[in-house]
């Protein structure tokens, strides 16, 4: 057994240098700080450097579960959720829709879609500002000239949750529909000649052959989005909602709850404890669904 | 041969909706150039509009009055786009494709590293402290370049399900029996049959160093000709940030003038956002080649 | 053959990812000038009389501040040779300048300081100083009596100011000679006064009551109803009297001269005045709908006309500072008449030396040297004479000709450098404005809390919650969106629930130990 392994290790061994450099890379930009989690239970002094500072337990913590908190996991992993069933369905579609075409306006939509991407939140929270603006918003403009009365859209949260899908989704999709097209184009074309022989129609097509091939691909994703639940995009819940106190409520998330909490405290303890606190949440949910996926479609498992 | 009833169906709802959203897409995008070349005045009292009032090139010439900054920093953000694409999509591809080997002793310790990595992040300080102390990068092109984007397990584990899902072992077996090496097989069978995937590695890794303006920021602290667009835009807009929130600190308020206006930034937006207009379609033949080559194959 | 080629390939990957070392880097240059430092430990001194005469090698020091304009880089060189000129026989040391842009700031001063590289000294604006000493940053400045043997300039200069950067009986920072205090006000255009014909002194400032205040306003939104009146803005604090004591509003001294009794302002009659004025002049609309997201600075909004009036500190020079900087006729109107120097101002600004420095008396001398020196100051502040910047006939500092304000160096820093009464006057203001300022600082109402920094991090929990929920309403009641019956109610409900009562708890046990030991 152990020679049979052996003789894999020497036949591998061009492979094991392929996987080299992503290694070397990996420890020193991940695992070598990795020990500085420690920060999240420490009380840091800068005489003691990070492991010479006296330990403080879960004190760190406690901010992150104050009585006023709890609105802001809710919010978190509400969103999130959202922003997965929202944005993997657009995506899939796109990608769906996208590579069934063929003439050349094709280009044009991929371009056109992608752009927003390539936006930062900063310029994103103006445009929207733009058209949400109580005085002069495109919005309101339209709003009033058909005859209604004007929103004060930065005032009301009720509003925000669609408005933050929107813009998720406006920002995202176009970015993560390209996964979804390079693997659908992967895809043996055999498969839908032979469907097409046998009279299926395009949508046929997709329910059978497409979709189902898709299924490792969105499994997949979604586990790796699960992992982040926790994390938020802080540009989307910070700039684009302005920073207006009537809409906290409904667009605070852990990132900017952190952000506020600390504002010019520049604390390390703290917000390590938050990016542990995040971190660990990630950690067990991914764990947990591989777990689930690894019994359903062992493909599918990310380890 | 005739196009049955639901494939037309299919094909008008294919045109409506991505007609639908690629407009959704641009407006805003509209909007912004728009504004980039509106005259400030107008910017501030009348906001944002399709039709401004007033239109100026003065946050063009602006941009032309600081044309060296501003030209530098372009210049850094395609040198650094073009590096880091190359190098780390050649590792994210090389790992993945190693790690796609399904008999590989230690892969699954290694996944589970890789995952490890996605999940955890030490954090800025302790990053910091390896990048600065460990390996020196601070205020050099290095420190662009290696934090966090050159290569992260997300695009590996892309990469390999990609090698895993189709490129079949069958094809590199008939190989071997024919005398290849690993190297020889990688090379001349797998990567060609892997263009679709290498184009969205390479498009992901680009777009994160297009984009980035995180390491810029932490990084480089006293070598200005390192600044990248984005991180120039990022800069402006975090002093501008201090300022207002520090407003009636004394003395602060008239920082404020020296920061560039609202249109100036609307304009450095829209040069960030051009070569990445020009690239990408001229990549998006590399995601069409992979039809053909797929086809080819039995 | 190509398995060479690829091995090759795969080198020289490993190979750029290492290529990062030894490359020109600051670890480098700190560990270089360690070594420098430690050599120069004992420079000699020769002492003739009073006067010390410093030989051997010059030790470097690393100075970081924050600018706003950032310097070229042969500007900066320039300053810095101009600087060490003058200093290096003088005490011996060279300066090395390191400004930081404004928001990069205070994220990259902590960095540096964990990572080891060579800071020396550095300003706390924008951060907290608290957190910084607690985090073992700062340099003990009485140690070994540093101060007192080579910093005896500073403590001329200052005075007893310098008791307001202790924090437990420790000094650790420098507060710095600038408007410490000063009454609130507000500055409106002149176009619009003349407009509803209202009568005002444009070169001093004018004093009025609140009613009288009201009656402008009202006729300016009249004139101009598609105006808005006064852009609001988050001041550094309310217009409402008080000693804002520990450095945050959470608990303070509503009769500083007085008392020592800390009380939640945010349930006090005064907060709840002030809010409900604000209130009435939202419903009246004078404040515009979009105040609460408005990203703007009231000197733009002013400037483009899309406003009339905003509210200022009114210090000496004002009229003439922001004028300029709306590019408009401004004049101010103060409706305060008393005002407290707090006692949690002096640490905004306050100037502390790294713990880990080298050459703690080298950075002591340099730091003195500043706060006595004119010439010094003017370097740091406003450049080379000549190049950045010109002196008129009547003593103005100003931009040479032609140049548009776009020299090497000026970085928009005096007001926080050491002693700005030492620095030159830039033109647009009185010839004799420092000595108003001092004026203006020695009529504010000093507190009895004078010198007291609050520890808060036993309570930081609770300062999070607390700042959560402040920022949740604080525009929106403060501007006049929500009504304060009502509003401030449920936000001190709030704040409790966050545990109010236990910080202000804390904090007046800390008071109270503080003035014990006094």
């Amino acid at each position: 057994m152990k020679t049979r392994k052996l003789k894999l290790i020497k036949k591998y061994i061009p492979i094991y240098v392929m996987i080299l450099p992503g290694l070397i890379y990996l420890f020193f930009n991940n695992l070598m700080p990795l020990p500085g989690l420690v920060l999240a239970f420490k009380n840091y002094n800068a005489r003691g450097g990070i492991f010479g500072s006296p330990w403080a337990g879960l004190q760190n913590f406690k901010y992150l579960f104050a009585n006023d908190a709890w609105y802001i996991t809710r919010n978190t992993i509400l969103y999130n959720v959202a922003f997965i069933i929202v944005n993997t369905t657009l995506s899939v579609l796109v990608a769906i829709v996208l590579s069934e075409m063929t003439s050349k306006v094709k280009k044009l939509f991929q371009s056109a879609i992608l752009l927003p991407y390539l936006l930062s939140m900063v310029i994103v929270s103006y445009l929207v500002y733009g058209f949400l603006s109580t005085d002069q918003g495109l919005l309101n403009k339209l709003l009033v000239s058909l005859g209604g009365e004007s929103i004060s859209w930065y005032a009301e949260g009720k509003y925000w949750p669609f408005i933050l899908i929107f813009v998720n989704a406006w920002k995202g999709v176009g970015y993560s529909c390209i996964v979804y097209m390079s693997t659908i184009l992967g895809f043996d074309r055999a498969y839908y000649e032979a469907a097409a022989i046998d009279g299926a129609s395009k949508w046929q097509q997709i329910r059978f052959i497409t979709l189902p091939l898709l299924k490792g691909t969105v499994v997949m994703m979604t586990m790796l989005a699960i992992g982040r639940i926790f994390y938020s995009d802080f540009g989307l819940f910070y700039q684009v909602p302005r920073n207006s106190g009537a809409l906290y409520s409904m667009t605070s998330t852990i990132d900017t709850y952190v952000y506020r909490g600390l504002l010019e405290m520049a604390d390390i303890n703290m917000s390590a404890a938050a990016g542990f606190y995040q971190s660990i949440v990630g950690f067990i949910l991914v764990l947990g669904s591989n777990l689930l996926v690894r019994r359903k479609d062992p493909d599918s498992a990310l380890f | 041969m005739l196009e049955s009833n639901s494939n037309k169906v299919f094909k008008i709802f294919s045109y409506i909706l991505m007609s639908v959203l690629s407009i959704t897409a641009i407006m805003p995008m509209l909007l912004l150039l728009t504004s980039s070349f509106t005259d400030n005045t107008t910017l501030v009292m009348n906001g944002y509009s399709f039709f401004p009032e007033k239109w100026s090139m003065e946050n063009y010439r602006y941009i032309l009055n600081n044309s060296t900054l501003i030209f530098n920093a372009y210049g850094v953000s395609i040198v650094l786009t073009a590096t880091g694409t190359i190098i780390g999509t050649a590792m994210t591809v090389l790992m993945g494709y190693g790690l796609s080997k399904k008999d590989l002793p230690g892969r699954k310790i290694i996944s589970f590293i890789l995952i490890l990595t996605l999940l955890f992040n030490g954090g800025l300080v302790p990053t910091y402290l390896v990048y600065t102390n460990v390996l020196s990068v601070k205020n050099t092109f290095w420190g662009l370049l290696l934090p966090g984007l050159l290569m992260n397990g997300f695009n590996v584990i892309l990469v390999k399900s990609y090698f895993v899902s189709s490129v079949p072992e069958e094809i590199l077996e008939a190989a071997e029996i024919d005398g290849a090496g690993e190297f020889k097989k990688f090379y001349t069978i797998a990567l060609p049959m892997a263009v679709p995937i290498i184009a969205t590695i390479a498009l992901f890794i680009g777009m994160g160093y297009w984009n980035d303006w995180n390491n810029g920021y932490v990084y480089i602290s006293t070598k200005t000709d390192l600044y990248s667009i984005q991180n120039l835009l990022n800069r402006i807009q975090q002093n501008l940030q201090f300022i207002i929130s520090n407003a009636s600190t004394s003395g602060v308020g008239q920082a404020a003038n020296d920061i560039p206006s609202e249109g100036v930034r609307m304009a450095i937006s829209i040069l960030g956002i051009l070569p990445v207009l020009i690239v990408y379609p001229w990549m998006q033949r590399f995601f069409i080649k992979g039809i053909t080559l797929g086809g080819v194959k039995g | 053959m190509k398995k060479k080629i690829a091995m090759a390939l795969i080198l020289t990957l490993i190979l750029t990812a290492f290529g990062g070392c030894g490359s020109n880097n600051n670890a480098e240059k700190s560990t270089t000038q360690n070594q420098e430092g430690t050599q120069n430990q004992a420079n000699t001194q020769e002492s003739a009389g009073t006067e010390i005469a410093y030989t051997g090698e010059p030790v470097t020091v690393v100075l970081s501040f924050l600018a706003f304009s950032m310097p070229s880089a042969e500007g900066e060189a320039a300053v810095e040779a101009a600087i060490n000129e003058i200093t290096r026989e003088k005490i011996g040391v060279e300066v090395d300048l390191l400004p930081l842009d404004g928001g990069s700031y205070t994220q990259q001063i902590p960095l540096m300081l964990a990572g080891g590289e060579q800071v020396d000294a550095f300003s706390m604006l924008g951060m907290s100083y608290s957190t910084m000493v607690n985090s073992g940053y700062t340099l003990d400045l009485e140690e070994n009596n540093l101060i007192q043997t080579y910093g005896q300039g500073i403590i001329e200069e200052v005075g007893a100011y310098l008791d307001g950067c202790r924090i437990g009986g420790t000094l650790y920072g420098l507060p710095q000679n600038r408007d410490l205090a000063s009454p609130n006000g507000y500055m409106i255009a002149n176009e619009y006064l003349d407009t509803i014909g209202y009568e005002y002194d444009a070169e001093n400032v004018n004093r009025i009551t609140e009613e009288e205040l009201e009656d402008i306003f009202a006729r300016l939104h009249e004139a101009y109803p598609d105006k808005t009146v006064l852009v609001e803005q988050q001041l550094a604090r309310v217009s409402v009297f008080n000693d804002y004591a520990g450095g945050d509003w959470y608990g303070v001294l509503m009769d500083p001269a007085n008392s020592l009794e800390l009380t939640d302002l945010y349930s006090s009659q005064e907060y709840m005045d002030y809010c409900l004025q604000h209130y009435g002049w939202n419903r009246s609309g004078y404040i515009s709908a979009d105040a609460l997201t408005n990203q703007d600075s009231a000197i733009s909004l002013v400037g483009a006309g899309r406003a009339m009036a905003y509210a200022c500190g009114i210090k000496p020079g004002i009229i003439s500072q922001e004028s300029q900087n709306t590019g408009r006729a401004l004049s101010a109107f103060q409706t305060e008449e008393e005002y407290v120097m707090a006692s949690g101002g002096f640490t905004t600004m306050c100037w502390s030396i790294n713990s880990n420095t080298d050459n703690a008396d080298a950075v002591m001398r340099l730091l003195n040297e500043f706060y006595i020196n004119p010439a010094l100051t003017d370097l740091l502040s406003y450049g080379i004479e000549g190049t950045d910047y010109v002196v008129s006939e009547e003593g103005f500092y100003t931009y040479p000709e032609g140049t548009d304000g776009n020299v090497g160096y000026h970085p928009n820093v005096v007001v926080f450098m050491f002693n700005e009464f030492i620095a030159g006057v830039w033109e647009g203001n009185d010839i004799d404005v420092w000595k108003q300022t001092k004026e203006m600082n020695e009529k504010a109402t000093m507190s009895l809390a004078m010198g007291f920094t609050f520890d808060g991090s036993s309570v930081s929990a609770e300062y999070t919650a607390l700042n959560n929920v402040y920022e949740e309403y604080r525009n929106q009641i403060e501007y006049g969106f929500l009504d304060p019956e009502t509003g401030i109610p449920e936000m001190v409900s709030r704040m409790k629930a966050a545990g109010l009562d236990e910080y202000i708890a804390e904090k007046q046990k800390q008071l109270d130990e503080w003035a014990a030991a006094q």
